[in-house]
């Protein structure tokens, strides 16, 4: 949840202090709403609903308090609490159903909570419902849900801005809880660090925010939210299975065997006295539906919250990722397109992730409080490519200081100070240090109760040890205006920035194989410039619709590129990219209770500046349409995806290349506390490639049952 | 009613989409260039060869081809016989060459490592065709592409006349 400012005003001295507490629930089903925001109006103080939708505000002076409410899918609301004549208030808040998400909190948009609604950039929100009804066993597959999502390969894209660059950094900066959590290695992403589970929601920040962020927010920020713990004794469960079908080529079958897929996930919460606690375990196994497709996963989290006596808490969060997976690189030929080629059927890959932060809050007013962070994240590959004994863990080291400030009630400030530290060692890329310092500043100003005006900026100096030092300055500003009640107009410029990591700097692979990889010391980081503008607009209250015109220019980008006359490659620099498009969300709710239909579609013109030419790896569409239909205890919901052909590929261009049409199938049934599940994904046994020559998932049937109690 | 209206629209959504996913995307590529790699002068054949690979070039490869006007044979050829077959899938489109080429043990792929192409005859110095390759979807097979293949061409930097024999400046690669 939105877990910044949250939970400060539990367990405050007893010196004539009040309480507010009560439940908020669902005002057509009863249900409590998990999660649901209680904040008190301009102030930093609040609380998040536990599972039953039961939230508590302690140590209160006797005054006249105005709470807001707000949950994601629902209409927030305001109340009116009296605190001066009685010393505990109960209150019984019924939310209303409405096709928005503006309502959500979000805190990635300016590092502090403000309303989804008066966000100045595109923000788009994926809730855990949404991640647990489409059975991703991933939360990069999860998050194709988003709007302008796509992925290539293993990279995530937002609007087109990644690209592929296999080995290459992520363009996108991925937080746990507001922690960085980029390798320190391949500055890219480990997405199996925490289980789809053990997440509460994915606030997706599209284009550029290095002035929030810092390096690595070149096209946008994913900050994946973890569940927190309930203050009531809450377990979970969730036990998956299922098979893959006959490729839809006959002469693609490659084994007799029958190909499985199974997951089981366990959640424990509870509260003792001060201290909530919340474990999660969860293992997924699966033979893959190809030749070294295989993979076996075990995942550990924990995340503990302990209300300290003098306003103040501590959040203590550590995840332990063990991932056991065949590699398939390339396919053999695209005769035999679940096959590899035979001297790839060792590429067998380990990693070992360990993941840790503990975050210390102190409210010291209701206009000022401060938090402290301490992260430690460490990955560890294996035995890649049977290179035993080749890397050391990829150790990333990171510090925070912030600062929340509101001098007045229509200027909210942040100041803060980020500090990171990166220490690798490999054969390939010798042993490396860099150091990352970066103060930050960031206002929400509220002019007017039409226009909402965010800035900022962020000064980064980046160092690796005994090589180059870089400094980049990211400013960044934007607005939202409201010239109607249901009309919300937005507006923002930022500038993100990404240094080079330390493979596609250093990573060099003498032949010995068949590919010789140059390292490329000089690399300049790549830059990006993003203009934004969209109007997002409610019609009565079944129908949501938003649209987004953006630009994001980029500078730089690298490239894994392979020379033309002989199989070496390098990582290179490639001179002005833009990335101009439009994105399209609409959320129609017929009857809410009935019938839904999600949709978003993104048009892009990814090109190079001056040739043209377009920029590689990137679909000029995506699309997603999601018709949910009701009845009953029953549910069921078709997800119907189209990606159009990618323009231009660097290493296999003339292969065929179509585009992706893919539909995924769900049927549910709710009864009392478990939900039973049938599914179908790749309903139409379609065939495709996510990477070159790397076919995507062919069809599955699966079986699931939830349960929460 | 009000639910039949709802299931009705479901089941339009389903059917229209179905439809309109009702292709299954990629498939089995049928076009392709088939033949004999020979090799001649087996005596010869120097322990620096790691591999042989067959490719099919869009362009001439002393023009600065890229991956883009190249397609490589999925497996090497078989060096442990003077004869054998080869096949390379290729897209529809016209193939001023395909040759042969090889791969020297640790040291990086050159595509100017041609050890014979198809239209050559090593042994008399003379070409017999020198017409591009054409595959199309009405000839989805183009079969007999027979290589001829000189282990004595295999260049190792001393010299370049064994290449110059193979590309001599008076026919169009």
């Amino acid at each position: 949840m939105a877990i910044l400012t949250l939970v400060f005003t539990q367990h405050l001295p007893a010196q004539s202090t009040g309480e507010i507490s009560g439940r908020v629930a669902n005002r057509e089903t009863g249900e409590g709403l998990a999660g649901a925001h209680v904040q008190i109006v301009g102030t930093f103080a609040g609380d998040v609903c536990d599972r039953n939708g039961r939230f508590t505000l302690s140590g209160l002076k006797p005054a006249v308090y105005r709470l807001k409410i707000s949950f994601m899918g629902f209409a927030a609301k305001e109340i009116r609490v009296d605190l001066r004549t009685v010393r505990k208030v109960n209150e019984k808040i019924f939310l209303q159903a409405a096709p928005i998400l503006l309502d959500q909190v979000i805190v990635t948009g300016s590092r502090q909570p403000e309303d989804l609604s008066a966000a100045v950039a595109s923000v788009s929100v994926l809730n855990a419902r949404e991640m647990e009804a489409r059975n991703s066993f991933r939360l990069d597959d999860a998050l194709l849900a988003v709007p302008g999502i796509n992925l290539a390969g293993d990279n995530i894209n937002i609007r087109g801005g990644s690209g592929y660059n296999r080995l290459g950094g992520s363009r996108i900066l991925v937080l746990l809880d507001d922690v960085p959590v980029l390798t320190s290695d391949l500055g890219n992403m480990n997405w199996n660090v925490v289980p789809v589970t053990a997440v509460d929601h994915v606030e997706v920040l599209k284009g550029a925010a290095s002035s929030l962020y810092g390096s690595g927010a070149l096209s946008g920020v994913i900050n994946i939210i973890t569940k927190n713990p309930n203050s009531h004794p809450d377990f979970q469960f969730r036990q998956n299975a299922g098979i893959f079908d006959r490729p839809s080529v006959p002469r693609w079958k490659w084994t007799d065997r029958t190909l499985y897929f199974h997951r089981t996930d366990f959640g424990y919460s509870d509260r003792f006295g001060p201290l909530g606690v919340r474990f999660d375990l969860a293992h997924q196994f699966s033979t893959g539906d190809r030749e070294m497709g295989r993979f076996n996963r075990w995942f550990l989290t924990g995340k503990s919250k302990l209300v300290l006596p003098d306003r103040s808490n501590l959040t203590l969060f550590f995840s332990y990722s063990y991932d056991d997976r065949d590699l398939f690189l390339r396919w053999l030929r695209q005769n035999n397109a679940l096959n590899v080629p035979p001297s790839d059927r060792g590429n067998r890959f380990k990693l070992r992730g360990a993941l840790g932060y503990v975050v210390y809050r102190q409210l010291f007013s209701s206009t000022l409080s401060a938090k402290v962070r301490l992260a430690y994240n460490r990955q560890l590959p294996g035995v890649p490519f049977h290179l035993t004994s080749s890397f050391r863990p990829a150790l990333g080291l990171s510090g925070q200081v912030q600062i929340n400030w509101q001098p007045h009630p229509d200027h909210r400030i942040s100041l803060g100070f980020d500090y990171s530290r990166d220490q690798v060692a490999a054969k390939y890329y010798g042993k490396r240090y860099a150091n990352g310092v970066s103060p930050y500043i960031q206002e929400i100003w509220k002019v007017s109760r039409r226009w909402q005006l965010n800035m900022g900026a962020r000064y980064d100096t980046y160092s690796l040890v005994g090589d180059s030092v870089e400094t980049q300055l990211s400013p960044r500003i934007g607005f939202s205006f409201q010239p109607l009640p249901a009309t919300i107009l937005h507006f923002s410029f930022g500038k993100g920035f990404r240094a080079a990591s330390v493979v596609e700097r250093y990573l060099s692979v003498e032949s010995g194989g068949d590919v010789r990889v140059i390292a490329n010391p000089q690399l300049p980081p790549e830059r990006s410039t993003l203009w934004d503008t969209g109007i997002r607009q409610t019609l009565g209250r079944s129908v949501f619709a938003e649209l987004t015109a953006f630009v994001s220019e980029y500078d730089n980008l690298i490239e894994l590129t392979l020379s033309p006359q002989s199989l070496s490659v390098q990582y290179l620099s490639y001179p002005r990219a833009r990335i101009s498009g439009l994105e399209a969300a609409l959320r129609w709710k017929f009857r809410p209770e009935h019938f839904t239909l999600n949709a978003n579609a993104t048009w892009m013109k990814p090109v190079f500046v001056g040739s043209g030419e377009p920029l590689p790896y990137r679909p000029r569409f995506i699309g997603l349409v999601t018709p949910q239909f009701f009845f009953g205890h029953f549910n069921a919901a078709v997800d119907f995806r189209y990606v159009s052909p990618i323009e231009k590929v660097m290493v296999y261009p003339k292969d065929e290349r179509v585009p992706v049409k893919i539909w995924n199938l769900r049927i549910g049934y709710k009864w009392r506390n478990l939900e039973f599940k049938f599914m179908v994904r790749n309903a139409g046994n379609y065939n495709y490639t996510v990477s070159e020559r790397v076919l995507g998932e062919i069809r599955n049937f699966s079986v699931g049952i939830d349960g929460k109690f | 009613m009000i639910r039949l209206k709802y299931l009705t629209i479901t089941l339009v959504t389903l059917l229209s989409v179905g439809s309109f996913s009702c292709d299954t995307g990629l498939g089995l590529l049928e076009t392709k260039i088939t033949g004999k790699v020979i090799f001649i002068n087996s005596a010869k054949r120097p322990d620096l060869v790691e591999s042989v690979w067959v490719v099919a070039a869009a362009k001439s490869l002393f023009n600065n081809p890229t991956l883009n006007d190249l397609v490589i044979s999925d497996r090497p050829v078989n060096l442990n016989k003077d004869s054998s077959e080869y096949e390379v899938f290729v897209p529809p489109g016209s193939y001023v060459i395909v040759a042969a080429i090889w791969k020297q043990k640790d040291k990086d792929w050159n595509f100017l490592n041609i050890i014979g192409r198809y239209g050559y005859d090593p042994v008399h110095f003379t070409y017999f065709d020198t017409q591009p390759v054409v595959i199309s979807d009405r000839q989805k097979v183009v079969s007999g592409k027979d290589i001829i293949c000189d282990w004595s061409f295999v260049f190792t930097g001393s010299g370049n006349n064994a290449r110059e024999s193979l590309f001599p400046s008076n026919v169009n690669h």
